[in-house]
């Protein structure tokens, strides 16, 4: 990159340092963001601004939101019965989509991966414990993700969860995607499918 | 199974090739440092899935250039084809199979079946348990569905659960080895089966080739045991469970399939130590035949056969018995040297002339 005036190559650096932006993309949406009128790149830096101060962390799921407690948490109709465990915000809105649970979330802001540097302290682990601790609560339903790291994380609470009485833990089921054809589908989705079943 | 052609194009020290193959017998003949090999390393990427030279994929593109690119059409049994290509980048690599685009580069397997037989081929028994485990990988992962992924992820789980060795941070230690057991467990078992196959066609493959009552014995080793999958994986857990402090003391996991081997007995008596050059020569030789009829059996295609500088280490007789073996199969040979005996007494054969990475084919 050499002979761009600095400011570019700042730009283009720091555009490259977000996810799934290679460095030619961060070239064009630098010299894009140089084309632009002043007052739409005002409004990009304000956006830019307001995710970062406007936002916060509920103070009882760990979900990004722009009010504390957000607005599953605020809820009085919701059922305090129920948590399920997600590893980010964008799982909590796919799984509201579904519309039919009723629960609470909690979200721990990643997964466990040693290799990254994430443990367990690096998550929301600690005010999901404290969260447990409630006697309203009877089921844990860990929804992380079905890669290795989300099944560590899931095993790791799960073996933490079973040293509170009354609390069931349960594992959301992964298996073949709706509308999906048999045949295509990878040994392991089957395998999980098949070790999963259930009786008619 | 034949393949029809290979491009290059910035592979190695090809600036752009196309090669046709004969259906029968293939020699490449050149000089030393010509590119002979390079040709059948590209081969074996669209079978393996990698280089078997290098872990590097960037050292497969042409010195000074950006990219390089391969494609290599195939024919299988009832007049399919199969076209697969891929471009090796400094950022990775692009993947298509007959034109669809695929993620990663274990998406080709199982289209293409080899047979390699190389002067390094030789360390399967003369090198460590590692050579032998990459072996049974290499061929493994061309022919049975699933294989190259379970160690993928198995090798993944590894890194972390090692990691966290490394930093001595013990204590959630035990949340890996839930998922170390179920595709190691699954690997073992894999292993166990593919061993006992191809054991008895290599003893057979040995006792006609060594012309001798000598006999070959192969054993997968596990330090886990157990008939099925789940007395496997159960069997693992608590091996994990029992070397826990050896592996904290060491700082990475001592149990799992990476630390098997594959038991190869002359008569006996361990290879590696005391079988002569000739007779580890014919066992591995045995061996990398072996898999010519499990591939036939379980995939129902005959494999392409490679054999890479080898004639000269053989005999004229085994030479001979070699080719004969292979007559039937597709095979690409490599040599220096238009060769007195063996090849030129055969029909159908296709010399293709290599020079500093340039083409030229004749009869
Ligand atoms: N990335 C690369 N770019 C350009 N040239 C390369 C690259 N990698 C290897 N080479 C060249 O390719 C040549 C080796 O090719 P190869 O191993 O196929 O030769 P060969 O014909 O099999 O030789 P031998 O008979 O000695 O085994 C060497 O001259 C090497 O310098
Ligand atoms: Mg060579
Ligand atoms: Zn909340």
């Amino acid at each position: 990159m050499n002979g761009f005036p600095e400011p570019i190559v700042i730009l283009i650096e720091q555009f490259g340092r977000l996810p799934g932006i290679g460095p030619k993309s961060a070239q064009r949406l630098a010299f894009h963001i140089i084309s632009l009128p002043e007052d739409q790149v005002e409004t990009l830096i304000g956006a830019l601004r307001q995710v970062k101060h406007g936002l916060t962390l509920c103070e009882q799921c760990c979900a990004v939101t722009d009010v504390s407690p957000c607005a599953v948490c605020g809820d009085p109709i919701r059922d305090r019965g129920a948590i399920c465990v997600v590893q980010d915000t964008k799982d909590v809105i796919a799984l509201e989509r579904m519309r039919t649970y009723q629960g609470l979330y909690h979200v721990l802001g990643g997964a466990i991966s040693p290799i990254d540097g994430v443990g367990p302290d690096q998550l929301h682990l600690r005010e999901l414990f404290v969260r447990m601790a409630d006697d309203h609560l009877k089921e844990v339903i860990l929804a992380t993700n079905s890669t290795i790291e989300g099944e560590a994380t899931a095993q790791y609470i799960a073996r933490l969860a079973h040293g509170f009485d009354g609390l069931a833990v349960t594992r959301i089921a992964h298996g073949l995607p709706v509308g999906g054809d048999l045949e295509y589908a990878d040994e392991m989705t089957l395998a999980r499918a098949f070790e999963f079943r259930r009786p008619l | 199974m034949k393949i029809l052609r290979l491009d290059l194009l910035n592979f190695r020290a090809y600036e752009y090739s196309q090669i046709a193959f004969s259906s029968g017998l293939n020699i490449i003949l050149g000089d030393n440092a010509s590119g002979k090999t390079t040709i059948l390393e590209a081969i074996s990427m669209f079978a393996v899935g990698r280089s078997l030279r290098t872990r590097l994929d960037k050292e497969l593109i042409r010195f000074g250039h950006p990219e390089a690119q391969l494609r290599i059409k195939i024919e299988t049994l009832n007049d399919n084809y199969c076209d697969m290509a891929v471009k090796i980048g400094s950022k990775g690599k692009q993947i298509a199979v007959n034109g669809v685009r695929k993620k990663h580069m274990s998406e080709v397997l199982g289209h293409l079946y080899i047979v390699s037989f190389t002067p390094e081929s030789l360390q399967l028994i003369k090198a460590g348990p590692e050579e032998r485990r990459r072996f049974l990988n290499v061929a493994m992962a061309q022919c049975i569905h699933g294989y190259a992924e379970a160690l993928r992820s198995y090798q993944h789980i590894l890194q972390q659960r090692n990691h966290l060795l490394r930093m001595r941070q013990t204590n959630s230690l035990a949340i890996w080895n839930e998922q170390l057991s179920e595709f190691g467990a699954r690997i073992i078992i894999e292993r166990q089966r593919f061993s006992t196959e191809i054991a008895a066609g290599a003893r057979a493959l040995y006792e006609s080739l060594a012309e001798s009552s000598d006999h070959l014995s192969v054993q997968y080793r596990t330090q886990c045991s157990g008939a099925s999958f789940a007395e496997v994986k159960q069997s693992m857990e608590s091996m994990l469970a029992r070397h826990l402090q050896t592996d904290i003391m060491r700082g990475y996991t001592t149990v799992g399939p990476h630390r098997d081997d594959l038991q190869i007995l002359i008569d006996d008596h361990q290879a590696a130590k005391f079988a002569s050059q000739g007779q580890v020569r014919t066992a591995v030789l045995a061996l990398q035949l072996s898999l010519i009829d499990y591939i036939e059996a379980h995939n129902g295609e005959s494999p392409v056969i490679l054999l890479d500088d080898v004639l000269s280490e053989l005999d004229e007789h085994r030479q001979r018995q070699l080719l004969k073996f292979v007559d039937t199969m597709q095979t690409i040979i490599t040599t220096t040297h238009h060769s007195s005996t063996g090849w030129n007494s055969l029909q159908s054969v296709k010399v293709i002339r290599v020079n500093h990475g340039i083409i030229s084919s004749e009869g």
